[in-house]
């Protein structure tokens, strides 16, 4: 465990260290108090974009740090070589992937922590109060990070950070259209595309079902029972792809 | 039992844009004894850096066997007792040194206190001190062969594998390798180490394995190799004069100087008699030996001939 932990602390500070993700940092932080200008071109609902805007904000930096540092995740080690002397001690490979897969979630962890106390207090000084719903999309949109993640560290582990990066964002997409599969399965013409379609939609993440920020902006109520069974779900997702990432990665010549 | 076999070891690797396969190993065997300093010796290309990476668990061998402590090496417990230095150390450019060497501390689990000594004691004894502070990015390759080796050295291992530790290194940070290298052999650790110096092989190993083309072509102790093989010695004398040693082939004459080369020993002991007869003085008597470099490049010949000698045997 202080092993897998080391390789955690290590990737964070890698990423601490590179400029980009100060940069990003700073594009959401822009993007929320630009949110307060645009609010005052509308009249009555001006606290719902400001809420509105800087949820969307944190779910896209936090999304584009996932995907722009997990693509490079392996595929940087074993290219720039910098895996050999880390193997070369006791450590399994799926230590290490395990190590860079918690670095990025703990870098996730403190840039989304970030991004959300500067949101939240402009909320506050905005509508004097926050609704605590902010705070459940908030925690979904980082459990969402998770798998996004996840799916970048499967493609990480055997590709090129260009690949990984076009599989990953389809990945997404597709992700948050996964509701629309279980409609199509009855459209589809023949068993066999049924079948296919009925596997993509189990296969792939459901990661619409982390996007409680509409409903949180529009106050409809989101039950704790929700929550939990969203944060079971991607819990088990990420366990799964991170098992598929380490057997890929144990077959794998470090050339 | 060895602390490092490798058996019958055979590994291709993938090459050129549709990934063909090309042997790379084609039989590799060798065994490092406790406490001995076995130098991995090859050409560019042979292969050596492939046969670590196996050993290493990097790569998985296709045929054969590969053990470290009589473990495979790709189980984490073998390379508890292990250092190992990249050829071409390459490491995160934004640590700097000291944060790297305690960074692979705590891969082996090594508690803080005993990690904060060691760093500090092996970033002294690579002479890295006064630079440890600064980010690896900024180091020459000569700080990274060195800050590379204190790392290696962390878990004070029983097994030292380096790659081409030489590399890149001005005379005196060789010279301060070599040191480093005879120092843990005097205290027992064993080393393994590929090179393509012969000079340095000579000048540390116990015994020797020449790689060339994926095969093992020769295995020795230095010792055995270089004993009592003297190619021919130069002899040296004064106040003679030259046609009284006619019969010897002279090098040069220089002053009164005289210089020949000798091939026999018999013949020697009967020039030094001619010498001291005609009333002149033996000034010096030197025996050329012969290096690895000429067993090496020997063998190598030897075996590119008969690979050259079976091509023919195909054609025909």
């Amino acid at each position: 465990m202080g092993r897998v932990w080391a390789i955690a602390t290590h990737t964070f500070k890698e990423a601490v260290r590179d400029r980009i993700l100060v940069l990003f940092l700073i594009f959401a932080i822009a993007m929320m108090a630009g949110s307060t200008v645009l609010s005052w071109l509308t009249v009555g609902s001006e606290l719902k974009i400001v809420t509105d805007l800087g949820l969307g904000a944190i779910a896209i930096f936090g999304t584009a740090i996932a995907i722009f540092i997990g693509i490079t995740l392996v595929h940087k080690e074993v290219e720039k070589k910098t895996i050999y002397a880390v193997l070369a001690k006791p450590v399994s490979r799926t230590q290490f992937l395990i190590g860079k897969y918690f670095g990025l979630m703990l870098t996730l962890a403190v840039v989304t922590g970030l991004m959300a106390t500067f949101y939240l207090a402009l909320v506050w000084w905005k509508a004097g109060a926050f609704p605590s719903h902010l705070l459940a999309a908030i925690l979904l949109t980082y459990m969402e990070l998770s798998i996004i993640t996840a799916v970048a560290l499967v493609f990480s582990s055997f590709t090129t950070p260009m690949l990984a990066a076009v599989f990953t964002v389809a990945v997404y997409i597709v992700g948050h259209l996964t509701w629309g599969f279980a409609n199509f399965v009855n459209l589809a013409p023949g068993a066999g595309t049924q079948y296919l379609v009925t596997f993509l939609y189990y296969a792939l993440p459901d990661l619409e079902t982390f996007n409680i920020r509409s409903r949180v902006v529009h106050g409809l109520p989101v039950t704790g029972g929700y929550v939990l069974d969203a944060v079971g779900y991607a819990l088990a997702y990420t366990a799964g792809m991170l098992a598929l990432t380490a057997i890929l990665f144990r077959r794998r010549d470090l050339t | 039992m060895s602390v490092v076999r490798f058996e019958n070891v055979a590994k291709s690797l993938p090459h050129g844009f549709w990934l063909r396969r090309k042997e790379v190993l084609r039989d590799v065997s060798l065994s490092v004894e406790q406490g001995e300093v076995y130098g991995f010796l090859g050409p560019n290309g042979a292969g050596k850096t492939t046969s670590l990476k196996c050993l290493l668990g990097l790569l998985k061998p296709e045929a054969g066997t590969v053990e470290i402590f009589g473990r495979p090496g790709s189980d984490p417990e073998a390379r508890e007792r292990l250092g190992y230095l990249p050829e071409h150390p390459y490491f995160y450019p934004h640590l700097t040194g000291r944060e790297l060497v305690d960074y692979f501390g705590r891969l082996f689990d090594i508690p803080a206190n005993v990690r904060r000594e060691r760093t500090d004691a092996l970033i002294e004894s690579v002479g890295m001190t006064a630079k440890a502070n600064q980010p690896i990015k900024q180091y020459s390759k000569g700080m990274l062969q060195r800050i590379g080796l204190a790392q290696a050295l962390i878990n004070d291992p029983d097994l030292l594998i380096l790659d081409e530790p030489m590399s890149g290194l001005d005379p005196i940070g060789r010279r301060e390798v070599k040191d480093i290298i005879l120092d843990l052999k005097s205290r027992g650790t064993t080393i393994f180490f590929s090179s393509h110096i012969l000079a340095d092989a000579e000048a540390l190993c116990d015994r020797v394995g020449l790689l060339f083309e994926g095969r093992i072509v020769l295995e020795s102790g230095v010792d055995e190799l270089l004993e009592g093989r003297v190619e021919y010695w130069d002899a040296t004398c004064d106040d003679v004069a030259p046609e009284l040693l006619s019969e010897y082939t002279s090098r040069a004459t220089q002053g009164g100087r005289l210089y020949f080369r000798i091939s026999e020993g018999d013949e020697l002991d009967a020039w030094v008699d001619k010498v001291r007869a005609a009333g002149g003085r033996v000034v010096q008597v030197s025996p050329h030996r012969h290096t690895l470099e000429d067993f090496f490049i020997g063998a190598i010949r030897g075996e590119r001939g008969m690979d050259e000698a079976e091509h023919a045997e195909d054609a025909s």
